[in-house]
């Protein structure tokens, strides 16, 4: 309520004049508090390092950053959006995180087009069915990470695979991919669960699974949050990691941010995903180093993609010589800006909105120095989602 | 049927660790009419002392020194900050208490980081036992054998040794027993350092199924409170009947409604306050 009463005054003063040589205003929509905080602070300390190695300014035009704790609350969102748009006029928003919100400020954002950069959110419809001209996504589709493990499933690991999700719109999007690439190489599912969301004790599902595990060859798994790592723990401790079966899975399932609570039961789990600290190249090395120069730890795929949000806007700005005031103009610089990014070589879709990019299939490793890290086993090159039901 | 068997041994697992957390709740809640909303952090608590002893001495020393710690802190929570709500009603315990989770939360991050960790098990536990064809992971064994061991260390105190006729004494007539020369407040603390006890071995057992994490306690605390309320507040067999129905209740929630199984202890708790108000075992509202 507050907002709006701030935004209809801000209504009532008068329009100001093109941004055009002003501050270049970035706002942030992400959480400084609450469940999803370190997902926050992880895209705003890839983002700022970004802007720090462009010394704070784009196309000579001073960057101001805006940051509110959006909560993650999609009402607190949509209010959040209508200040940045109507009182403080930005360029650019930068969020969220979960994919419900961007779903809250989707129409927000559309009405005003106003550009939105999505750092995280992976549900298929944010540059599917819901995709807006203004949204552009530099993270992820839940369709694009896992399409490809499936088809690697079945021509490297094994035919059969039995799925476990949790039962919600990520989980179904993520096991749905995975399924679908694994059958198009001729792959079958010897088995599906879907324990509740906020399932913490996965005995039953793996008693469940024992009695098909002659036959499986990969167990695929998507349970985020503290659950990944209880997962592949009590996998391992019911004795099923020593046949045939491989646990795979998305890459942050067993990635640098959870290496610490799985131990070496990761050794051996197989991911797909966009980003691993451990890709081999000048370019992550490099990237690697800064980071840690700034923060003093790696940096994961969430600083990455924060990162690159930063990097995207910084090269549509620099083609467009600072002047945004053509909005199909600034569209069309961000959908053919080739990024050389940490991940590989990136760039926006202009059909859907969403990142083209490198899928990397990895295997969990122990290091010579007893650290965990990934190998990476094959690359899908340049994967692009569709984008089923976006009409742009 | 060996599934079935199988799945019936994932929810006596369950229900162990369950009633290690839920019978020092309850024994708390039924002497002391303290609803310590602190004992998940005292639980969480064992979990971190269990990963620094597994680190410097081993995982065996670990399930010992860790209830005693936590024991330690459980006795000095209650003679410092406790002690001074008595008789004040419940309002100063449940704030106390629970801003003790806020307190013990935060300084686990501050000694031992907010990462997530886990422990690597001993060789000897991290495999399977197949007894008759049904296979069960050597630790969750271990678990239930501890589980069963503590039960039945615990039937004994309460009735075979001067300490529990004392406990029970009290719970009975907090002023006649004061009367006849029972040092209530000595009780107190024993009793508070015990429940603190099986809940650092709770947390300390749970640490490789579960791994550790600040503010891990506040999820089994949830649990913990339906066990006790189901129970009955203040029985010991109460709460180890409510802990094996609730196991019951997770386990085969996931097997057959898996969409709503994590409603399923809910559904136990409603149906056993429409039957019993006072819980299976409970002697109805202590006065």
């Amino acid at each position: 309520m507050k907002f709006a009463v701030v935004a209809a005054a801000a209504a009532l003063l008068p329009v100001l004049a093109s941004a055009q040589g002003k501050d270049l205003k970035i706002a942030m929509l992400l959480p400084t508090s609450a469940v999803f905080a370190i997902y926050g602070e992880a895209i705003m300390e890839g983002f700022q390092l970004a802007i720090e190695e462009a010394g704070g300014k784009a196309a000579g035009r001073n960057i101001v950053l805006l940051t509110e704790d959006n909560k993650e609350d999609p009402r607190t969102s949509v209010a959040l959006v209508r200040k940045y748009i109507a009182d403080e006029n930005v360029d650019f928003i930068v969020g969220p995180v979960a994919s419900h919100v961007v779903g809250a400020v989707r129409n927000e954002i559309h009405r005003n087009k106003t550009f939105l950069i999505v750092p995280n959110a992976g549900n298929n419809d944010v540059t599917g069915k819901d995709c807006s001209p203004y949204i552009i996504r530099a993270s992820f589709s839940n369709w694009q990470i896992n399409y490809p493990m499936g088809l690697y499933a079945a021509e490297s690991v094994g035919k059969a695979a039995y799925t476990v999700a949790y039962n919600y719109d990520a989980g179904r999007e993520m096991a749905g991919a995975f399924v679908q690439g694994l059958r198009e190489k001729g792959g079958r599912v010897s088995g599906e669960e879907w324990p509740a969301l906020g399932t913490s004790d996965f005995a039953p599902t793996i008693t469940n699974f024992r009695a098909k595990a002659a036959e499986t060859d990969s167990l695929w798994f998507f349970v985020p949050g503290l659950a990944g790592p209880r997962f592949i723990n009590q996998v391992s401790q019911s004795g099923l990691r020593s046949g045939k079966t491989k646990v795979t899975g998305p890459v942050f399932m067993a990635d640098e941010l959870f290496f610490g609570a799985i131990g070496d039961s990761a050794v051996g789990v197989l991911g797909s995903g966009h980003y691993v600290a451990s890709i081999e190249s000048p370019r992550n090395a490099a990237f690697q180093a800064a980071f840690r120069k700034k923060y003093n730890k790696t940096a994961h795929v969430v600083h990455v993609q924060g990162y690159d949000s930063a990097k995207l806007i910084l090269a549509a700005v620099e083609q467009l010589k600072g002047d945004l005031s053509d909005k199909d103009k600034l569209r069309q610089a961000l959908t053919s800006v080739q990024l050389d990014s940490p991940r590989g070589r990136i760039s926006i879709d202009p059909k859907t909105g969403n990142v083209i990019q490198n899928v990397y299939i990895t295997e969990v490793v122990k290091r010579p120095d007893g650290s965990l890290g990934h190998k990476v086993l094959r690359t899908f090159e340049q994967v692009r989602d569709a984008g089923e039901g976006c009409k742009l | 049927m060996q599934i079935v068997v199988e799945q019936l041994l994932n929810a006596l697992q369950i229900g162990v660790l369950l009633f290690l957390i839920s019978s020092g709740l309850s024994l708390i809640f039924g002497l002391m009419h303290v609803v310590n909303l602190a004992h998940g952090a005292l639980y969480m608590l064992g979990a971190y002392f269990a990963l620094t002893v597994v680190r410097h001495v081993g995982f065996t020393a670990a399930l010992v020194i860790a209830p005693i710690l936590t024991a330690v802190v459980g006795a000095v929570m209650e003679r410092l900050l406790l002690r001074r709500t008595y008789g004040r009603g419940m309002h100063p315990q449940v704030l106390l208490t629970f801003g003790l989770v806020f307190c013990l939360d935060e300084l686990v991050r501050i000694i031992w980081t907010p990462q997530i960790q886990t422990l690597e098990l001993p060789a000897a536990l991290s495999g399977t036992l197949a007894v008759a064809g049904v296979t069960v992971s050597t630790y969750r064994s271990v678990v239930v054998a501890v589980g069963a061991a503590v039960t039945v260390a615990l039937v004994l105190l309460f009735n075979r040794t001067r300490l529990g006729a004392q406990v029970r004494a009290s719970v009975d007539d907090p002023e006649m027993s004061a009367a006849l020369g029972i040092d209530v407040r000595r009780l107190f603390t024993i009793l508070f350092a015990l429940g603190a006890a099986l809940a650092g071995l709770g947390g300390a057992l749970a640490v490789p199924i579960f791994n550790a994490f600040p503010g891990m306690g506040n999820e089994i605390l949830i649990s913990a409170l339906v066990v006790v309320v189901v129970g009955g507040m203040g029985s010991l067999t109460g709460a180890l009947l409510a802990s094996l129905l609730v196991g019951l209740a997770m386990v085969f929630g996931q097997v057959f409604v898996a969409e709503f199984a994590t409603a399923a202890i809910y559904v136990v708790l409603i149906v056993v306050l429409l039957v019993r108000p006072q819980g299976l075992m409970g002697v109805g509202r202590p006065a």
